[in-house]
């Protein structure tokens, strides 16, 4: 806190000069995408900052009234386009609940293995970006060598590398083969050993540490306040996970695992090193669901029976509406449909986490220097295709 | 507690206007007048039993006889949550753009609120009165009209820029023959898209299409099954 | 004095620590090979399932277009004259440009006869030719009959068996010969799309 209370700007000292409007964005490396950030700057130190956001807009939701329920699932690979699994697992709940029926037991065990592999590829993203905002270099290799060994698991399945498209409402679009589950296992096993490397390598670097400890502090009820979900909530030391609070998939139930907590080991609790910190830990924690998950997947459909005529006549629900939330790596994603009985909804609301962990940076930048900026931003992890839609 | 709780100690506060609760729907909801939503808000972020420290999610629904607003509180404290609605009755021909319904903001109670109302704002024309930067946030500034409307109609230029599937690109217009630049829309004029004559669209003139069998997708106003004109 | 130490500590801190990081660099410099593959000279080999370029049996269409009506984004066109039971193609094409590649039309087709390939490679210098007309791929070549039967018994839930390729005579994956034919393929495929 010490570090905050130095960068305090008084337009009466002596040294105060001219303040400067800056962009930052909307092409720059360190915004994650296209977020354009005006700044006002008193030489190094920012004293204001308004998010512009709205570059990557495509009205998703409006295409999701014009679609059917089916339709609008390659749709959501295109929101968070780094965990598509956990937004199509979103939507299919979403589209579950409001139908009422629910996926057959193999279907959801395997939904947990793949929506876990994929929050571990999107926290590798998160932890290689991140060094490269900070100004390590080397990371961000080392995590795309891990992301690119789930990313082939990832494609055997479902038959595409990014926008997978594979959790569909009712079950998933292919079965698994044979050897994947074993594959999967080894995979765990090797991950174990890189994730020591990726903590010599970044995590406990004294540059590293000192570029993110004690910044961007993000107290408890600040954090409450912004409606701030997932790492980011959780860094500022509240333990709120949707797997273990909300359990929206059955097998949740049944598997043992932690939820990471913000410690503020190295400066204040909430700050820029915690969030990274909680990030590093919950990928072992999805290492830990995976391998009691793996041994546990039963046989049988994958893919409920009666929902299986979907490809063929449109999907109908009943009148009615559902608000549906899973845990995304980015935080809660809801998905709030409103059904008037027709094959599209009416009204598809998309309760994005990036879009509300971002709106938290405005009342972060103020009085802290421009690089450290670009850590808060960067420890936000926030994907623009979420935030915009 | 569970949602008949909240609303008992919600219904038995001095708030007024507090609707009963609908259990048939599959997350059973609160209407609430849109005069009483702030103090019944400020209830339950207070009330040491409801404690709902966190506004997930605001949304605007257009119906077909209103426009309701939907907030979705949860406690992390009591790990329960709670869907609130308020409705503005839609006037005699509101369209949008003769109507823009208000609700009071709750971006003082919930910093989470502020962006979320600014995005209803942008796509559906709902006015948060007493929010602190009622701007639009994710369309351009200039944007006429707001899209999730049923009625709305998909503009064909923004800003000398083709928005249309099948427009001429800027790069390949014909620069001797360049077409008229667009007058500035002076201030006051009524947010009207105006339809383009030279399209093919069956939906230039804003018309619904006889089939609305809803599972061929195009990008047309009112061609959904339920809700629009 | 304390400040002096600290700011040597820190030094000190910041270079053992970064030296550690540097030893895992060195190691993997010195002792494991790479892991990126030189493209175009190496190919990565996508699974069976991967969602790539369409093929089209002409001979069991039927004309039904519930292709196109499934497609999310609207990029198949279909246009058929009916003589009886036999059908004069018109059109069969599907627009690139638009294609995500959701494989939606694949499960709705009655006949079967419509499949995705593990053909990846869609970069042309010409927009236009990313319309690809389907009715051009007459007759199927021995690697989309693979495809075909991997798709088809992917669809029955039958696994794919593991000796596929040397199954159907086909050249040994990674051999000269294989990526020969293959380089081959791709040049054709470019041609016709700037055609």
């Amino acid at each position: 806190m010490e570090a905050l209370e130095m960068y305090t700007v008084d337009p009466n000292d002596d040294v105060y000069t001219e303040e400067l409007k800056l962009n930052l964005g909307p092409q720059h490396p360190s915004t994650h995408g296209v977020l354009r950030v005006e700044l006002k700057v008193d030489g190094e130190i920012i004293t204001a900052s308004r998010c512009d956001i709205g570059y990557l807009h495509r009205c998703a939701e409006k295409i999701g009234e014009n679609v059917t329920y089916l339709q609008f699932t390659p749709y959501t690979d295109r929101m968070d386009y780094l965990a598509s699994m956990n937004n199509n697992l979103a939507w299919s709940l979403t589209v579950e609940k409001l139908l009422g029926v629910e996926a057959p037991e193999r279907a959801q065990w395997i939904r947990v293995i793949v929506a876990e592999l994929n929050r571990i590829a999107s926290h590798l993203i998160a932890f290689g970006t991140y060094g490269i905002d900070i100004g390590a270099n080397t990371p961000f290799f080392y995590a795309f060598r891990e992301r690119e060994s789930i990313m082939a698991l990832l494609e055997r399945p479902s038959g595409a590398r990014m926008l997978y498209n594979y959790v569909h409402p009712g079950g998933v679009a292919h079965d698994i083969e044979d050897g994947w589950l074993e594959d999967v296992l080894a995979f765990c096993d090797e991950f174990e050993m890189r994730w020591k490397e990726y903590n010599t390598l970044l995590s406990h670097n004294a540059i590293f540490i000192g570029r993110t400890a004690n910044i961007g502090v993000i107290p408890k009820d600040m954090a409450l306040d912004y409606g701030l979900t997932g790492p980011v909530l959780r860094a500022s030391g509240v333990s709120w996970d949707l797997r273990r609070d909300v359990p929206y998939l059955a097998p949740y139930d049944d598997l043992e695992f932690d939820v990471p907590v913000g410690e503020g080991t190295h400066g204040t609790l909430g700050d820029c090193w915690d969030r990274y910190w909680v990030r590093m830990r919950e990928m072992m924690e999805s290492i830990r669901i995976i391998r009691q998950a793996c041994p546990r997947v039963p046989a049988g459909p994958f893919m409920d029976k009666a929902m299986n005529r979907m490809y063929k006549t449109p999907l109908k629900p009943e009148p009615g509406e559902a608000y549906m939330r899973c845990e995304n790596p980015r935080g809660e994603l809801g998905f709030y449909v409103v059904a008037e009985g027709g094959t599209s909804p009416i009204r598809c609301r998309t309760r994005a986490p990036s879009f509300c962990n971002l709106s938290v940076l405005d009342a972060l930048l103020p009085g802290t220097m421009i690089a450290d900026g670009v850590a808060i931003i960067g420890s936000l992890d926030i994907v623009l295709g979420e935030v915009d839609r | 507690m569970n949602e008949t709780d909240i609303h008992s100690k919600l219904a038995g506060a001095v708030v007024s206007g507090v609707g009963a609760l609908d259990e048939s729907a599959k997350d059973p909801f609160v209407v609430v007048d849109p005069g009483s939503l702030v103090p019944a808000v400020t209830f339950l972020k207070n009330d040491a039993d409801c404690r709902m420290e966190m506004l997930n999610c605001v949304t605007a629904v257009e119906r077909e006889d209103c426009i309701e607003v939907v907030y979705h509180l949860s406690s992390v404290t009591h790990r329960h949550s709670l869907t609130l609605k308020t409705r503005v009755e839609r006037p005699a021909g509101g369209t949008h753009e003769s109507w823009i319904p208000e609700v009071p903001s709750v971006a003082a109670l919930y910093a989470s609120a502020d962006w979320h109302e600014r995005e209803q704002w942008d796509l559906l024309g709902v006015r948060f009165t007493d929010h602190p930067d009622h701007r639009r946030i994710l369309l351009p500034e200039e944007w006429i009209g707001h899209p999730l409307r049923k009625d709305y109609v998909y503009p064909h230029e923004h800003g000398g820029m083709p928005l249309d599937l099948d427009a001429v690109p800027l790069y390949e217009r014909d620069e001797a023959t360049p077409s008229e630049p667009a007058a500035p829309r002076p201030s006051g004029t009524p947010l009207v898209q105006p339809p383009n004559p030279n399209s093919d669209r069956p939906d230039a003139g804003g018309v619904a299409p006889a089939d609305s069998d809803g599972d061929l997708r195009s990008i047309k106003p009112g061609s959904n099954d339920g809700g629009g004109h | 004095m304390g400040a002096i130490r600290d700011y040597f500590g820190n030094i000190s801190s910041a270079l053992t620590t970064a030296a550690k990081g540097m030893r895992i660099t060195w190691r993997y410099f010195k002792h494991e090979p790479p892991i990126t593959i030189q493209y175009p000279r190496e190919r990565v080999e996508p699974p069976p399932s991967y969602r790539g370029l369409h093929i089209l049996q002409q001979d069991k269409c039927i004309d039904c277009h519930l292709c196109a009506k499934a497609c999310p984004v609207d990029c198949i066109e279909i246009e058929a004259i009916h003589h009886g039971r036999t059908l004069e193609w018109k059109q069969f094409s599907i627009d690139y440009k638009k294609c995500i590649f959701c494989e939606f039309c694949i499960p709705v087709c009655p006949v079967d006869c419509i499949h995705m390939t593990s053909e990846y490679e869609l970069a042309t210098e010409d927009p236009d030719g990313m319309v690809e007309d389907l009715l051009t791929w007459t007759g199927l070549r021995p690697e989309d009959q693979r495809a075909v039967e991997a798709a088809v018994n992917k669809k029955k839930g039958v696994a794919a068996p593991a000796t596929i390729e040397s199954a159907k005579g086909a050249p040994e994956p990674g051999s000269a010969e294989d990526k020969a034919a293959k380089i081959a393929a791709i040049k054709a495929r470019l041609k016709k799309g700037s055609a």
